[in-house]
């Protein structure tokens, strides 16, 4: 099946009512969920992941997906019109999103973030298109050796890019590989950390820990932290962005696809780093940078378009070598295991239905998301004025249920809760969820890649070293792994020559009151 | 750095310990021929080493930070903070609870509790759990088809 015939039984797999059904009701569902702030993409990921335990691997592929999409699109609306981001892939277009709605402007600001969401999204989507198969291709030729280089490579990205402590961020990480070696041992099936547990044969699922790291742990910081914030009370007005917008906006869109569509396929990227990045290129490259943070336009249509583009693009790295790129492709990486389809370059061979039914579920979703979201504005404004007091015992209710549909067993529930306290105790010392889920879902496969390599090479670590893919990933993950020393270097060699201007603090940048995003 | 951070480097310290041990008692094999033991051996080690450099990474900020001092944010004491670990108390319940009296009867109470949390009225709260068990056993037991546990109700 060549490229356009693929992508032409995609769409008739995405149009056939049921999965347009699902589909929408993903797109609905992923923003209503986003909307409301607290619950990030990877939280409403694994608090709606039961939801899809039922269906067809396709359709609950494809609603996935569409969920995916619509907590990227619904996270920008909290962000505009109360200054909470509903994700971190929207915390840059409240700077500029809020300060819009608040001129009068919020039906523009959301207008120019779905329009730039979808041509991001769809430029994004026409990468994957083009990069998916040929990738898949060159995948097939790797060994053992060379995804085990390439996982150990996405490892030190995410703890690199990880946005609190390093150290912190490689023990989460350590901390999931020891979790995803409990079970059979997948080469001997010797019985490993289970404690006779029956349940535990199979591993800790990857659904009941993603529930309770995320989602529950989001619930037990929201059930203490009151939201603050402005409520919803501004007006809407006119939607579609006027022509002057769309001539200030246009380069923002592009310049944000570009840095969307390459940040999203790298391990450790992803949305959040393209909206940050987007909005950096932004600021410098603007006539006049002032106007950035004061309600400029392009400042909600760059992180926009970025963090949509980047959304598309890290499924390359997820379809094509079965490497999720981030924390959110993990749960669907889990999703995909849980529906009995392992994601990788056989994807295309072994279940075409499923991957050329995605990309093409993705094309017509990032329309429905159009053509439903702007009309829906003023209700999902509604929605943010439901009480967490409501809102929080009903997403417990829901994760509760949802574990339990997994194998109808108490034990899946308690081990969420048992994820949701730690990940709820952990967050507050500042450790992060992403590296713990990624190493968790990755250990598997760097284990058995690990072992078979050693075992192809008699036990020499040089087979890493001879092989060009594998030793390139290995250089770069060296490379990554030391960058902090050596910025830790250069900052102490830098602060003892420098001469402290007098009555200054050193921090003058900050002291003119220059923004950070 | 505070006892917080103590107590969870000394959690990670005590869990790579128990995955260490495991490793041990499976067998690590050698390069050659891995064992069973390999990977959590390798993980117990590098978490070891990691969670020990925790307080080293903590001396070192507070250091570099000016006056030696490093502002700690704490969050305000306020009544919301004991909402946590009664929400996980009743999360914890509800599992025991489960199976001995049922969906409809586990879930009316956990939502006594929960909606409880929310400083509203006690009709409210009565109504709003009844409501909710009574809705969530129409759609995940009836309308998905979700085998929920009976127990004294028995259905």
């Amino acid at each position: 099946m060549d490229t356009f015939s693929g992508l032409y039984h995609g769409f008739s797999i995405a149009l056939l009512p049921g999965n347009l059904l699902l589909l929408t009701a993903g797109c609905i569902l992923g923003t209503l969920v986003g909307v409301l702030p607290g619950i990030g993409p990877v939280g409403t990921l694994s608090i709606l992941l039961p939801v899809t335990f039922q269906l067809e691997p396709a359709g609950a592929i494809i609603m996935l997906a569409g969920i995916y999409y619509g907590v990227m699109y619904g996270g920008s609306i909290t962000s505009i019109l109360v200054n909470v981001p509903g994700e971190a892939a929207s915390v840059v277009t409240c700077l500029d999103g809020h300060q819009m709605a608040r001129q009068g402007r919020a039906g523009p600001a959301l207008g120019i973030a779905a329009f730039g969401s979808f041509i991001a999204g769809t430029v994004g989507l026409i990468g994957l298109l083009l990069v998916a198969r040929p990738l898949s291709a060159i995948a097939l030729r790797f060994g053992p050796p060379e995804y085990f280089a390439l996982l150990t490579l996405g490892f030190v990205l995410v703890v690199a890019l990880s946005r609190g402590s390093r150290i912190k961020g490689l023990v989460m990480a350590f901390a999931g590989l020891i979790l995803s070696s409990v079970g059979l041992d997948p080469i001997t099936s010797q019985q490993r950390m289970t404690f006779g547990l029956l349940p535990l044969f199979e591993g800790i699922g990857v659904a009941p820990l993603a529930m309770g790291l995320f989602g529950l742990a989001e619930v037990f910081r929201n059930l203490e932290t009151p939201v603050s914030g402005q409520r919803a009370d501004i007006r809407i007005g006119y939607l579609l962005p006027t022509r002057r917008d769309w001539l200030q906006a246009k380069w923002a869109i592009a310049r944000g696809t570009a840095a969307g569509f390459l940040l999203g396929i790298l391990p450790g990227g992803g949305p959040v780093i393209a909206s940050f990045v987007a909005y950096g290129m932004e600021k410098r490259m603007a006539a006049d940078p002032g106007r950035l943070g004061c309600g400029a336009i392009e400042g909600v249509a760059a992180p926009e378009s970025a963090n949509n583009a980047a959304a598309s693009t890290s499924f390359i790295p997820l379809l094509t070598l079965g490497i999720p790129p981030n924390a959110v492709l993990a749960v669907l990486f889990g999703a995909f295991l849980v529906h009995g389809v392992l994601p990788g370059p056989l994807l295309i061979r072994d279940h075409p239905d499923v991957f050329w039914g995605v990309i093409g579920s993705m094309y017509i979703g990032n329309t429905v998301l159009l053509i439903l979201n702007l009309p829906l504005i003023p209700l999902w404004v509604q929605v943010l004025r439901i009480p967490g007091r409501i809102l929080h015992p009903l997403i417990l209710l829901f994760c509760l249920v949802g574990a339990y549909s997994i194998n109808h067993a108490v034990f899946d529930m308690a081990v969420m809760i048992a994820f949701g306290v730690a990940g709820y105790l952990l967050g507050k010392k500042g450790y992060e969820g992403p590296p713990l889920i990624l190493a968790f879902v990755l250990g598997p496969l760097l284990e058995v890649n690990l072992r078979r390599s050693l075992l192809m090479s008699q036990g020499s670590f040089s087979i890493f070293l001879t092989r060009p893919i594998a030793l390139g990933a290995i250089l770069c993950t060296a490379l990554l792994a030391a960058a902090p020393l050596r910025r830790s270097i250069r900052r102490r060699h830098r602060r003892i020559p420098r001469p402290v201007p007098r009555g200054g603090t050193g921090n003058e940048s900050l002291d003119k009151g220059e923004k950070k995003p | 750095m505070d006892k917080g951070d103590i107590v969870a480097a000394a959690g990670w310290l005590l869990l790579s310990a128990f995955a260490f041990a495991a490793s041990l008692e499976l067998g690590v094999g050698e390069a050659r021929n891995p064992g069973a033991g390999f990977l959590p051996f390798w993980a117990s080690a590098g978490l070891a080493l990691s969670a020990g450099l925790l307080p080293l990474s903590a001396v070192w900020r507070e250091k570099g930070s000016p006056q030696g001092t490093r502002a700690r944010e704490k969050a305000p004491r306020t009544s919301r903070r004991r909402n946590s670990p009664i929400a996980v108390a009743a999360l914890v319940l509800y599992c025991v609870a489960l199976p001995l009296l049922g969906y409809l009867l586990s879930t009316f109470a956990l939502m006594l509790v929960l909606f409880g949390l929310g400083e509203t009225s006690p009709r409210t709260v009565v109504i709003g759990s009844l409501i909710t068990a009574l809705s969530s056993y129409g759609l995940f037991a009836i309308a998905l088809g979700t085998p929920l546990p009976g127990g004294v109700l028995g259905f």
